[in-house]
This record gives structure tokens, sequence and C-alpha cells, in this order.
């Protein structure tokens, strides 16, 4: 048996661990059971042939953020297309004499770096820019951005990487079901998912097909299936007892006569 | 699929872990609590209250990151896309309370004391939404799940916990 010291322990533990997580991966799902909206196509700048007729062009994010005493604010920027979504914490961005940062994402349909050699693109690359206003100044990275960046179906990637000073440098990332990356960007640059077939490999599933889905409903079928069982083994429980009442069976029982017994004594 | 297969052998050996220990008690019965043991039906003014409480609390960061401008997916999708999912959710959460916190957390709470209970129930919680929401969103899950389990401690209530998740999941993917 748990203290009321304990248990009132316990409930700061899980609180402090629910909302440092919630503020510190602002992009992971949140709780819990929401929905994954169903995805629109992925748009390419480079169509598989299959998909070329029904492709539409990928779609660039802009945004804003102040800066006060150096420091940017805090903000997010996604593509219109929702292929990429990032979020920047307070001070993510610094740039000297500015009073606001322009943060855009802009598809790279042409010009994207080239991988390296038995390294393939997946999707399209992204180049992340930061300037300062007024005057154009380049804004650095100072802390770290959390990036979603979109993979398309059917797939398959083994890392996250942005093209930065002339080289590709590995992000850290972890898969977002059903078909998202989930990353840190460190610096700015050309953002892509690669895949070397030499290593291991995340495979995002083909449309129509979620396997946390599947295991939702086969959760809430079994939860179904414990309630009819309860509410069977109550009735089941209820059944006996009433029986006796009607038998006659122990002395509070035949105290509580049923209708018939004492229709009999009357008779 | 491997991870879903993974969950779902660990959802059915917990159970069947806390099945066969049934029957030999680990926790003395003048120590046991028979409150975090037992279903409360139906539940009280207070257990709900402590539900809605907790249902509130847990959207409290969301609203935070939507003020400083965090994008919700609500807003994103619109009332109707809302309004036709919400029945779903309401009861996948309430499935899940059903599963979790009526029938695994008082049987292990019988042969293991509440701790062990609420946090291997809060761990099988986690674990669970990996194959949806992939492994950035156990540490999230993992609180939530002990902060929920606490309620049923306190409450002896399944609705209660209930109520809590299903506020938690409707109003962080609308209103934060």
């Amino acid at each position: 048996m748990m203290s009321r010291r304990e248990v009132y322990l316990l409930a700061l533990a899980g609180l402090a661990l629910t909302v440092s997580a919630r503020l510190a991966l602002p992009l992971a799902p949140p709780l819990y059971d929401s929905i994954t909206l169903p995805s629109a196509p992925y748009r390419w700048c480079s169509p598989p042939s299959d998909l070329a007729s029904s492709n539409q062009p990928p779609q660039p994010g802009k945004t804003t953020l102040k800066v006060d005493n150096g420091s940017s604010a805090i903000g997010s920027l996604n593509t219109a297309d929702q292929q990429v979504v990032a979020f920047f914490p307070q001070g993510a961005f610094s740039a000297a004499g500015a009073s606001s940062i322009d943060v855009s994402v802009t598809p790279m349909c042409a010009g994207a770096p080239t991988p390296p050699s038995h390294v393939a693109l997946v999707g399209n690359a992204y180049d992340v820019e930061a300037t300062g206003k007024p005057g154009n100044v380049p804004a650095r990275l100072g802390g770290q951005a959390q990036m979603l960046l979109r993979i398309p179906a059917g797939s398959r990637y083994s890392t996250i990487a942005v093209f930065a000073d002339g080289r590709w440098q590995t992000l850290t990332w972890s898969a977002q079901p059903p078909d998202y990356a989930n990353l840190v960007l460190a610096r700015l640059g050309q953002v892509a998912a690669l895949n070397e077939p030499s290593r291991h490999a995340q495979r995002v599933p083909g449309p129509g097909f979620n396997a946390g889905v599947i295991i939702e409903a086969a959760l809430v079928l079994l939860a179904a299936a414990i309630i009819i069982a309860a509410v069977l083994a109550q009735r089941a429980r209820q059944k006996p007892a009433s029986t006796r009442v009607r038998r006659g069976f122990g002395p509070s029982d035949a105290r509580r006569a049923s209708p018939t017994r004492k229709s009999k004594r009357r008779r | 699929m491997a991870a879903g297969v993974a969950f779902a052998g660990c959802l059915v050996a917990a159970a069947w872990w806390g099945r066969a220990t049934a029957d030999r008690p680990r926790v003395p019965p003048a120590q046991r609590k028979p409150h975090s043991q037992q279903t409360q039906w139906p539940p009280s003014a207070g257990a709900l209250a402590l539900g809605l409480g907790l249902g509130v609390l847990l959207l409290l960061p969301g609203a935070w990151l939507a003020l400083h401008g965090y994008p919700t997916e609500g807003a994103r999708a619109g009332v109707l896309t809302f309004t036709a999912w919400a029945p779903a959710i309401t009861f996948v959460a309430s499935s899940e309370e059903v599963l979790l916190r009526g029938v695994l957390q008082p049987r292990l709470a019988r042969t293991h004391g509440d701790l062990t209970a609420i946090l291997a129930v809060a761990a099988v919680f986690a674990l669970m939404h990996i194959p949806l929401y992939g492994a950035v969103a156990l540490p999230l899950d993992l609180g939530t799940g002990i902060l929920i389990g606490v309620v049923r401690l306190r409450t002896g209530s399944v609705a209660s916990c209930a109520l809590a998740h299903a506020i938690a999941d409707l109003g962080e993917w609308w209103v934060a």
C-alpha cells in the first residue's frame, strides 16, 4: 500500500515527465490517440515515372521570428503541403543587429546537392535558410531546432543528413510513423533523407497500411470483449442468488418471501 | 509491423503474468488497499472531477505551445474532420483505459503492490503507442500513464481515467 506522500511524489514525477517531454519535443506526437490525418500524395521534385502524371510540385514555407536582445523568439514554420514542419525554440537563431529573422524552407527541385557515391536521395531535399532583417545579415542557428520531414510512402531510408560546409552531416533523428522523420536540426543547409544500401533502413509503409491503427483496432476489440465478458459474468453471479430467493433457501430469503409464497399463506 | 507484433506480445505477456501470479499474493492481505483494486461504479462526483482536472492539466503544455505559434492538428484539419473523428477517439481512449487501468492495474496491484502496478501499466501504455507514433512519443506517454494510474489508485474509478484520457486526446488535437 502506498502512503499519501508516496502517491503525491509519484504524481509529481509523472507530471514533470509529461511537461518536460511535451516542451522538449514539441513536434513529437502529443498524447496519445489523436488521429493521424490521411496524408495527401507526396509532392515530388522528381517523381517516379508512374506518378509523374498526377504529381504536384512541392511547396515552400516561410516565417518571421522577432528578435529581442539578440535572441530569436519561439516560433514554427511549415510548408504549405505539410511536407516539412519546423519548430524553433527561444533563442534558436542569432543575427548581429537584426530586429527579426526570416526563416524559409524551400524544396530544391534544381541544384540539390549530390549524395555520396552508393547513397541515394530519398524524396526531396529542402534548403533551410535564415536571414536577419534589416540588412539581410546572415543568421546563425545557435540552438537546436526540431523538424518533421516527410518521407515518400513505400520508400526506404537509412539516415537524415544536412549538406553544409560542402559535406553531408548526419543528424539526430527518429522515425515518426507513419511517414515522417523527426529530426534535430543542428545547422542550416540542405536537409534530405538518404538511403545507403549497406546500412539498416527504415521502411515507410505504403499508402493504406498502418500497423498502429491495426493494433489500436485490436485493442478496442479486446476491451469490448472484456466488457461483454464482465457483464455476462455478473449476470451469471446474480442468477443463482435470485434462484435461491424464489426457492426459499436461507432465513433472510424466506422473510423476503416471493409473491408466490405470500399468496400460498393467504390461501 | 515488427514493432506491432512486439507490442502485442508484450501486452499478452503482461496480462498472462498478471493472471499467473494472481494466486500468489506477495503483499500481505492486511496491507492491501482494496480501494485501489476494485472498480467503483458508478463513479463519484469527486472521481469525475479529478479525471476532468487531469484532462485539463494535460492540455496546459500544448496550450502553451499553441500560444507560441506551434501549429495544431485541429487547426489544419477543420471542425468537420474533428467532429467525425471525436467519437472514435473517445471510444479508443476508453477502451485502452478499460484494458489497462480497469483490468491490468488492479490485478498487478493485488499481487505486486500499487507502485509496481502503476509503473508497469504506464510502461505498457507507452510501449503500445510506439507503432502508431514512434519511439519519440514514449517519454510523454510514460508520464501520462503514471498520472492516469495515480488517478485510478486514488479514485478506484476507470471512468475518471477514461474521462481524463479522452479530454486530453480531444483537446490536444483541437484546442491546444
